[in-house]
């Protein structure tokens, strides 16, 4: 309402910023959080044996992690606080009120993390013999703050699903300590070290020759390590979906699927158990014959990690709709508090970007574009992803449509579709966009398609 | 006249003077490095092309993005402190600038992660391309290209959003990169980019044990000074450019006063640099008046970064107290809308303004005043997606009162826990009803259902 208007015509807000924040915990938690301890260990061990290739190896490891996180891995990091800035400045605007001190830390967590970074590898081949010690245990250090990294946006990520105390207290710290921050963090801690097992048998087989010593000796224990983590990650999921209030939960048919696939959400349920099961069978044959490993089998298993990880993600962010912060703001960028005064007055005569201010006879189309736009745009197109002509069609068949049935439902849809929030408008705002998106379906009111 | 834009409603995690000294800190030490970073591959692209005739200074290039490979990553990481400080105090005018330029701004990301990639891989493929020398450079060029660009963006914003009375002509990026101001502001930036990254050269190889065979260490200290020194020569032409294009609007003594500070410090720089052209000191090391120099350079910086921010707080001191008052009206009349009281209008009604039209004149078989309970329920959990003789989001009550003939119940446990029938329609959503008002209901439906179809009237259609 405060802002100018961006909106991705085709991909939809919602998808910028889930493609940068997905691409961006897939390469936190595979290459860094999960990654790093594996590599140290690797080097230890190497170390320990004295073995040159060992040791070797353990470097390209990281340099493949060197790269990863200090490029995409970094600037997804940046790129998630730019595109919710695009997409919900009011939220990340109340967030970093909220959380200034939690973000605050991050950042100095995350500047040590990065100079670590840069210092264990590019200090790999100086800190030898004697250093080698100082080396793995910097190494350690550098493994403590990516997990600490995590471990604060963690917090952050599940007050936005259950803020707890918060609404009434309004705290840092009674927004920090919300019901599934330790859930999500004992899900999340040993899923990126299994993931971290699959990018390491991945590596190895690109990395070594194959049947060689070197091969089969991490090959085996790249499986292992994702035996044994994937089993607390599996009990870590348990416990945070029971942590999961029960009205935000009556959401995950949809979360898991789409809505018109609601009822066939066990499929998605089943596939994702299914791609846990490949996971455990190609770890294990790594464990039980590690010469049967190829590329093709590491990286389907890699694959499969990030599937899982990704529909968690997705899943989670879409139970806490329709809020972006719980009981505060709703994900349309509207604040519950001010409901009562905008039903009376309107978005319209307080949206400082809008055309209009009120709905008249002569711009009823174009004042019902304007509130699509700043009521439900952050979650919907015209007619790209989530994209109201087709959810029309679905709904009332091929045009004409009605635009007063519209209107009447727009006023309800809260109650039967929980993830949306009510409509924040007045009633003339709510048959203006009942009578712009009627107009949709039809031929003769191009102004559906503009402005 | 419109609404203004407002500020959030919940307070600053600290006061106003503290994170505006948080800033401005903040802010130098990201810059430094991000001048570093696109300084020293400037410096480095040039030494590459250099060492086409003369290779040794092939070494010497490889030296430099030894530097930038870590530069790179701070000024990334550190660019996130001021970002964070500039979130709060600015909220609006940042977030607008973001907003109104915003598929340019985004591309920041996708762009610098390319940038970074492509400096790798120039590094790591040294030697490999050996033999590709052009090819090489290219790699370099094309990684300089995207991170001189880059400044552009940010300089935009950052420009942009100390003008919220040009807001509303922009229309993407490339109407805000027009203001006056941005391109001024750019060779600013790059001057001082490559005066830094020239005085970090004079330090760098002059270390003990840096040397490069074929290459005078003490000569490569002095082409560092002589970039510096050429550089920030240049500022004297770039400054007041930057100051003659600035919108007047936050033009005060105050900032002139730092302007000024920060020109004297950098005077002396300027001469001791030309000294250690000149007469370089024959002890090993950097020369003895490099600490001098990045002393008053460094109070240069901070006079200059003073300077920008007074400016910022002085165009838009007027604006943040609108928003400000902005927001206080709108919390003061939803507590008022809360509590249920009336609302003072909030401006004059415009002609042909339409009153809301009440539910009640909708079409496709219009319902009667309620009279009984099951009527009273339907309208209330059923009518948005039912009617008698038509579909709307779920089927006709006509088809359903078929389905269900005599079998209320059935309806009943339907809607308790509806199943999936109809694929050309949405999933109908359970609705929780208490027993009594689901028998009424169910009722109510069945005999609307059935009237309907024994009236066979035809579908209305809207014209
Ligand atoms: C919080 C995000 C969000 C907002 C805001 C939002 N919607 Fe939705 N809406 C959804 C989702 C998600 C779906 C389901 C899409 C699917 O899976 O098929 C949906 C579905 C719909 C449907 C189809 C419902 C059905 O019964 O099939 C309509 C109609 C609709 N939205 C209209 C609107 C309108 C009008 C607005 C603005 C007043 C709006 N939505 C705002 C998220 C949102
Ligand atoms: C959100 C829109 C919506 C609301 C509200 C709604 N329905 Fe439905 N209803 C549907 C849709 C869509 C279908 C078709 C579902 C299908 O066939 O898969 C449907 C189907 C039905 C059916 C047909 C079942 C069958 O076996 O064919 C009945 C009966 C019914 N609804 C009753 C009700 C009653 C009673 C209410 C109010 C308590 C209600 N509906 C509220 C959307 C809705």
């Amino acid at each position: 309402m405060d802002f100018p208007l961006f909106h991705l015509a085709y991909f939809g807000d919602r998808t910028l910023i889930a493609v940068i924040a997905i691409l961006h915990v897939l390469i936190n938690h595979a290459f860094a959080v999960g990654f790093i301890p594996l590599v140290v260990v690797l080097e230890r061990q190497a170390a320990a044996r004295g073995d040159a290739a060992g040791d070797a190896l353990a470097k390209r490891f990281m340099g493949v992690a060197f790269v990863l996180t200090t490029t995409i891995g970094a600037l997804t990091g940046v790129g998630i606080w730019l595109s919710t800035a695009l997409i919900n400045p009011e939220a990340i605007g109340s967030l970093l009120r909220v959380f200034f001190w939690a973000w605050f830390t991050e950042w100095l967590v995350f500047i040590s993390e990065v100079a670590l970074i840069l210092a264990y590898y590019l200090t790999w081949d100086q800190w030898t013999g004697p250093r080698k010690a100082a080396h793995i245990r910097l190494g350690w250090t550098l493994a403590a703050f990516s997990w600490i990294t995590m471990a604060i946006i963690v917090a952050i990520l599940g007050f936005m699903l259950t803020p707890g105390s918060w609404a009434s207290e309004r705290g840092l710290f009674s927004g920090l300590l919300n019901p599934t921050y330790l859930p999500q963090l004992a899900f999340r801690t040993p899923l990126a070290l299994a993931m971290a097992g699959c990018v390491g048998l991945a590596l190895s087989v690109l990395f070594t020759e194959r049947d060689s010593d070197l091969r089969h000796r991490t090959v085996r224990f790249c499986g292992l390590w994702t035996l044994v983590f994937l089993p607390f990650a599996a009990a870590g999921l348990v416990w945070w979906w029971a942590s999961v209030p029960a009205d935000l939960a009556q959401n995950l048919a949809t979360a898991l699927a789409t809505q018109q696939a609601a009822a066939q959400s066990y499929v998605v349920l089943w596939t994702l158990l299914g791609l846990a099961g490949i996971v455990v069978a190609v770890a294990a044959l790594a464990v039980i014959a590690p010469r049967r490993i190829g590329l093709t089998l590491a990286v389907i298993a890699l694959v499969a990690t990030c599937l899982e990880l990704g529909w968690f993600e997705r899943t989670r962010e879409f139970l806490r709709k329709p809020w972006s912060v719980p009981g505060y703001l709703y994900a349309n960028r509207f604040r519950a508090e001010d409901y009562p005064m905008l039903q009376r007055d309107g978005i319209l005569a307080h949206a400082a970007w809008s055309p209009v201010r009120q709905v008249t006879a002569g711009n009823r189309l174009v004042a019902g574009r304007t509130v699509f736009d700043l009521a439900c745009a952050t979650c919907h197109t015209v007619d790209g992803l989530n994209g109201m002509r087709a959810i029309l069609r679905t709904m009332y068949g091929p045009p004409p449509w009605d635009a007063d049935a519209i209107a009447a439902y727009i006023a309800t849809i809260h109650d039967s579709r929980f993830y949306m929030p009510p409509f924040p408008g007045n009633d003339t705002e709510r048959e203006a966009l009942g009578a712009w998106l009627a107009a949709l379906g039809s031929p003769l009111t191009v102004a559906g398609k503009a402005p | 006249m419109d609404p203004s834009p407002k500020d959030l409603p919940l307070p600053l995690p600290l006061s106003e003077p503290a994170l505006t000294g948080l800033l401005v800190l903040f802010f130098i030490l990201h810059i430094v490095f991000v001048n570093v970073t696109v300084g020293g591959g400037l410096i480095a692209l040039g030494y590459q092309f250099r060492a086409l005739r003369e290779p040794a200074y092939d070494q010497l290039a490889r030296s430099i993005c030894r530097i930038i490979t870590v530069t790179k990553s701070l000024a990334v990481v550190l660019g996130v402190g001021p970002l964070l400080c500039i979130n709060l105090l600015y909220t609006v005018p940042f977030y607008s600038a973001n907003l109104l330029t915003g598929a340019v701004w985004i591309l920041i990301i996708p762009l610098v992660t390319a940038a970074f990639l492509l400096l790798y891989l120039h590094k790591f493929s040294w030697d490999r391309l050996a033999q590709h020398r052009g090819l090489h450079i290219t790699i370099l060029a094309a990684a300089m290209a995207i991170l001189l660009f880059i400044p552009l963006i940010f300089l935009t914003n950052i420009n942009l959003m100390l003008f919220p009375e040009k807001w509303r002509d922009i229309h993407g990026f490339f109407d805000a990169l027009m203001l006056a101001n941005v391109l001024p502001r750019w060779l600013h930036f790059m001057l001082a980019s490559v005066s830094a990254s020239g005085l970090l050269l004079a330090w760098w190889t002059s270390r003990p044990g840096f040397s490069i065979p074929g290459l005078a260490t003490t000569d490569l200290r002095r082409q560092g000074y002589a970039i510096a020194l050429a550089t920030s020569g240049l500022q004297f032409i770039a400054g007041p450019l930057v100051l003659m294009t600035l919108p007047s609007v936050g033009l005060n003594l105050r900032l002139h006063l730092a302007l000024i500070l920060g020109i004297v410090f950098a005077l002396p720089a300027l001469y001791w640099m030309w000294r250690e052209i000149d007469a370089p000191s024959a002890l090993p090391g950097p020369g003895r008046r490099f600490w001098w120099i990045v002393a008053s350079l460094g109070l240069t910086v901070l006079f200059m970064a003073t300077a920008r921010h007074l400016y910022r707080d002085e165009a838009l001191a007027l604006h943040q107290a609108r928003f400000a008052i902005a927001r206080d009206a709108y919390a003061e009349r939803s507590a008022l809308a809360r509590a249920g009281g009336e609302l003072p209008p909030l401006g004059p009604a415009e002609p042909g303004a339409v009153p809301p039209i009440s539910q009640a004149s909708s079409s496709a078989g219009a319902i009667a005043a309620p009279t009984d309970r099951g009527e009273a329920v339907f309208k209330l959990k059923c009518r948005a997606c039912h009617v008698p003789s038509k579909r709307l989001v779920g089927p006709p009550l006509q088809e359903v009162a078929r389905i269900y003939a005599g079998n209320p119940e059935g309806i009943a446990a339907w809607v308790l826990k509806p199943g999936r029938k109809r694929t050309e329609y949405p999933p109908m959503a359970p609705v929780k009803l208490p027993p009594d008002d689901l028998k009424a209901v169910a009722e109510y439906v069945l005999r609307v259902g059935g009237s309907a179809t024994a009236a066979a009237a035809p579908p209305p259609v809207r014209p």
